[in-house]
């Protein structure tokens, strides 16, 4: 593995996790629910225990 | 007045621990009335004091409720007897 | 009065063309979600009810003959006169005002055997609406220790609708109840009741008006009538849907006669449904055993005692704390271990390059410094599920009413606030029972001032590089995490004494809350639970701290110094140096430097990326001859060559941390529970506002003092 290919790939990886990150906040926009926070409850789970 | 009389109404907060009260009269705002009614504080309703002073807990119907001072407050009771 | 068309239809031919769709509704605290999940099971969904952040929660349940039937699981409600946010989803289902959720076909209504009467006020206005309704009397085995007998063929006598005894706990007549739910044809009410003679002319003016101008049905009419009568405030009952002019005139005609008259209207309605239920009761309760004081009554002289209650409050939650470090401690030595061994695998592995410098300290560094604290962040859960699914909740509520009554706030306001310890989001959530809308603001703004779980990493780290010596005593970490938790809860309630008398000038609300019997933690909900929070926690560091992970990576890594700088430089003249170097000026009094400015900005996104920003930014990658995070950090200079890390910076930055608005999901959650974004704004900027300058504060005074 030649230092210019990991140079390339790791820039790749990073072009990558930018693309995400930026559609990910857009997608949000677009879909006003809770989203996949900590508080957020997935849209299914098993069991989902709360007050009720 | 020394003697307290049967009938004397006091405002929840008041009541001795473990007395119970028959509710007479709600004071305060409509909404407020409104809510205590709904969670079981009718007129004619029998209310046990468990304990407190300022934020105070009782029993009504068998469930133990808590109330703080504004709202004990606003509910007058009659004493009528020991549990 | 004639059955609508569309009820005969539903019971001739209820499961021909459609699935059947049954809402569950009862009084909070009745076992309602255990019976949700009891005859859901596996099968649910949850989202969110649009424009509210109020659950939805939809299941399918099976009937006997394996024919799926649909379960909506309404927000608890005491009244359909609803007060709070999530009791107006209730109604507004109910009534079919709703246009993202069917009304309802049935309703399966469940009540608490324990305490019949109250949990019978919701029953008879849910009669009103003239769905077929099947009765649920659960906790069959709490009336029978509490010496009740409840006779459920006369409460079906007497209602005329099904009634099923049910102990949902332990799956106790489930099997009934699907027959029931599965049966074709449902019997309406035998649902007499006498409307107050004074009243009775309103309602029925009123259902004609709401049947011929808002184009109510019949029965919905009735009930919407009597729920008008029941609120002063009709603008609140409406809802969504505003009464037409007529009725809107006919009802304030009706008021104005009452009032000349002095008829309380309102109380005569809910009076007259209390003297029913009464009648009701007096036939189906009997009392067969002793009336002594309940296992409750005598947990509760303690626990709510006002000086042993204070007692029992501050020994659960240093309990809380000791087990967070204590039983979190072999498994987070665990992960720490697993990641050096996988970070030194990978240095084998590869050669030496931007790949593996962006595996090893990027993604491994970078996910796993946050990961190490997902056994914390169990426990956390875990305790605080713990506590509400006893009871327990509700107490610590009580006790500390006198003390939020001070700050202008009441003991339900508590919850919400002992709940943002795990997260914010949740507890942001929670204030949808607050029934005063400016109460409910206050709570929101203060709210993430409470120490959250993602804070944790950070005081951690930086506790470790406070103490010195290689193994910090048990009772000096707790210490200083109890003083940083006791600070974010001062600021909280100051705040909200501030906010209380300033922004949203109130009295302090009147508190008027359920306290249910204590009970036998249901440990595998509250596992569930736990699990499943841990899930996302997990789902978000790998996707959400991965993502940042590789972006600091480059930035860090990014322009490129000429061959032959050291580590240093080239952090300082890449992006992240840069940006960390145009912070610096507002940072220097607070005795920050540029590359704790890039932990700052970077941790914006979520508090625990500084964690993993300081072991990008010190290179200190996980390997196999640990000098951690810490050491790197400790070795740390300013130009001049003063240690960066001293006690007064780590002791300074925990403080920043407490107080500064560090969390971009709270923002959004804020913005959509206040439907603007005013709110988001003000509350970034005066706790950020805050954290500086009590920062400042804080570093300045101990440069003084000598630190």
């Amino acid at each position: 593995m030649t230092t210019e290919f990991q140079t390339l790939s790791a820039l790749a990886l990073v072009a990558l996790a930018a693309t995400w990150l930026v559609r990910r906040a857009f997608a949000k926009k677009q879909n006003p629910d809770c989203g996949s926070d900590c508080g957020c409850a997935p849209k299914k789970v098993s069991s989902a225990p709360r007050r009720p | 007045m020394s003697q307290p009389t049967p009938s004397l109404r006091l405002p929840l907060c008041q009541l001795p621990a473990g007395i119970v009260g028959r509710v007479c009269e709600l004071t305060g705002d409509a909404q407020f009335c409104q809510r205590v009614r709904e969670m079981g504080f009718g007129e004619s309703a029998c209310v046990t004091k468990i304990s407190g002073t300022v934020t105070i807990l009782c029993s009504v119907n068998g469930n133990r409720i808590a109330l703080s001072h504004g709202a004990a407050k606003n509910i007058l009771v009659e004493q009528v007897s020991r549990r | 009065m004639a059955l609508p068309s569309h009820i005969s239809s539903t019971l001739a031919h209820p499961s021909s063309t459609r699935t059947p769709v049954y809402a569950l509704v009862g009084n909070p605290n009745c076992g309602k979600t255990t019976l949700f999940n009891a005859l859901t099971g596996l099968k649910q969904k949850v989202g969110n009810y649009p424009g509210v952040t109020v659950e939805k929660k939809i299941g399918t349940a099976y009937s006997q003959h394996g024919q799926p039937i649909t379960v909506i699981d309404l927000p608890g409600a005491y009244s359909l006169a609803a007060r709070s946010p999530d009791e107006a989803v209730t109604r507004d289902v109910l009534l079919g005002r709703r246009a993202d959720t069917a009304q309802p076909d049935r309703i399966l209504c469940i009540i608490d055997a324990t305490n019949l009467e109250r949990n019978l006020y919701l029953v008879h206005q849910i009669l009103d609406l003239g769905r077929p309704v099947i009765l649920v009397v659960n906790m069959m085995d709490l009336a029978a220790a509490a010496g009740l007998t409840v006779r459920i063929s006369r409460l079906e006598q007497a209602l005329g609708i099904p009634v099923i005894a049910c102990e949902a706990v332990n799956g106790k007549g489930l099997i009934e109840l699907k027959v029931a739910m599965s049966r074709p044809d449902l019997p309406l009410a035998r649902h007499a009741w006498d409307v107050p003679a004074a009243i009775a002319p309103a309602v029925t003016e009123l259902q004609a008006s709401l049947v011929s101008h808002d184009c109510k049905a019949p029965f919905i009419a009735r009930a919407e009538a009597l729920l008008l009568l029941t609120d002063h405030d009709s603008v609140r009952v409406a809802g969504s849907t505003p009464l037409h002019a007529r009725t809107a005139e006919i009802l304030h005609t009706w008021q104005k006669r009452w009032e000349d008259e002095g008829t309380d209207w309102a109380g005569a309605l809910v009076n007259s449904r209390y003297d029913a239920i009464g009648r009701i009761a007096a036939e189906v309760i009997l009392q067969t055993g002793e009336t002594g004081p309940t296992p409750s009554d005598k947990i509760d002289a303690v626990v709510t005692h006002s000086v042993w209650g204070w007692a029992v409050l501050g020994a659960v939650m240093t309990l809380l704390f000791i087990s967070i470090f204590t039983l979190a401690e072999p498994p987070m030595n665990w992960i720490d271990d697993q990641t050096a061994i996988l970070a030194t695998w990978v240095k084998h592995a590869m050669p030496d390059g931007d790949l593996r410098d962006l595996v090893t300290t990027g993604v491994i560094g970078g996910v796993g410094g946050v990961i190490k604290f997902l056994p914390q962040i169990l426990i956390l859960f875990f305790s605080i599920g713990l506590l509400e699914s006893t009871g327990y909740m509700a107490r610590a509520a009580f006790i500390m009413d006198r003390l939020m009554n001070r700050v202008g706030l009441n003991g339900k306001s508590f919850i919400p606030l002992l709940s943002s310890h795990a997260c914010a989001i949740p507890g942001i959530m929670a204030t949808r029972t607050i029934e005063d809308p400016k109460d409910r603001l206050v709570t929101i703004l203060v709210a993430p001032l409470m120490s959250c779980s993602a804070r944790l990493p950070v005081y951690l780290l930086m506790i470790a590089a406070l103490v010195p010596g290689d193994r910090v005593p048990l009772l000096t970490k707790v210490s200083i995490m109890i003083f940083m938790y006791a600070l974010g809860t001062l600021g909280a309630f100051g705040f909200a004494w501030l906010f209380k008398r300033t922004l949203l000038k109130g009295a302090p609300p009147l508190m008027i809350m359920e306290l249910p019997p204590y009970r036998l933690p249901r440990v595998k909900d509250v596992a569930l639970n736990m699990l499943e929070r841990g899930a996302l926690f997990l789902r978000r560091a790998g996707t959400l701290i991965l993502g940042i992970s590789i972006i600091l990576w480059f930035l860090s890594a990014y322009p490129r110094a000429p061959d032959g700088t050291t580590d240093q430089q080239q952090l300082a003249q890449s992006f992240a140096g840069r940006a960390g170097h145009l912070l610096e000026p507002a940072i220097k009094p607070l005795g920050f430097d540029w590359q704790i400015g890039i932990g700052l900005i970077s941790s914006f996104a979520a508090r625990e990326v500084f964690v993993s920003t300081m072991g990008v930014v010190f290179n200190a990658e996980a390997t196999d001859d640990t000098a951690p995070l810490r050491q790197a950090m400790l070795a740390a200079k300013w130009p001049d060559g003063r240690p960066l890390f001293t006690p007064l910076v780590c002791f300074t930055l925990m403080i920043f941390y407490v107080f500064a608005m560090q969390c971009m999901s709270t923002i959004a959650i804020v913005k959509r529970e206040t439907n603007s974004w005013k709110w988001p704004l003000f509350q970034t900027a005066y706790m950020t506002g805050t954290a500086w300058i009590l920062s400042f504060v804080v570093y300045q005074a101990g440069t003084a003092l000598g630190f």
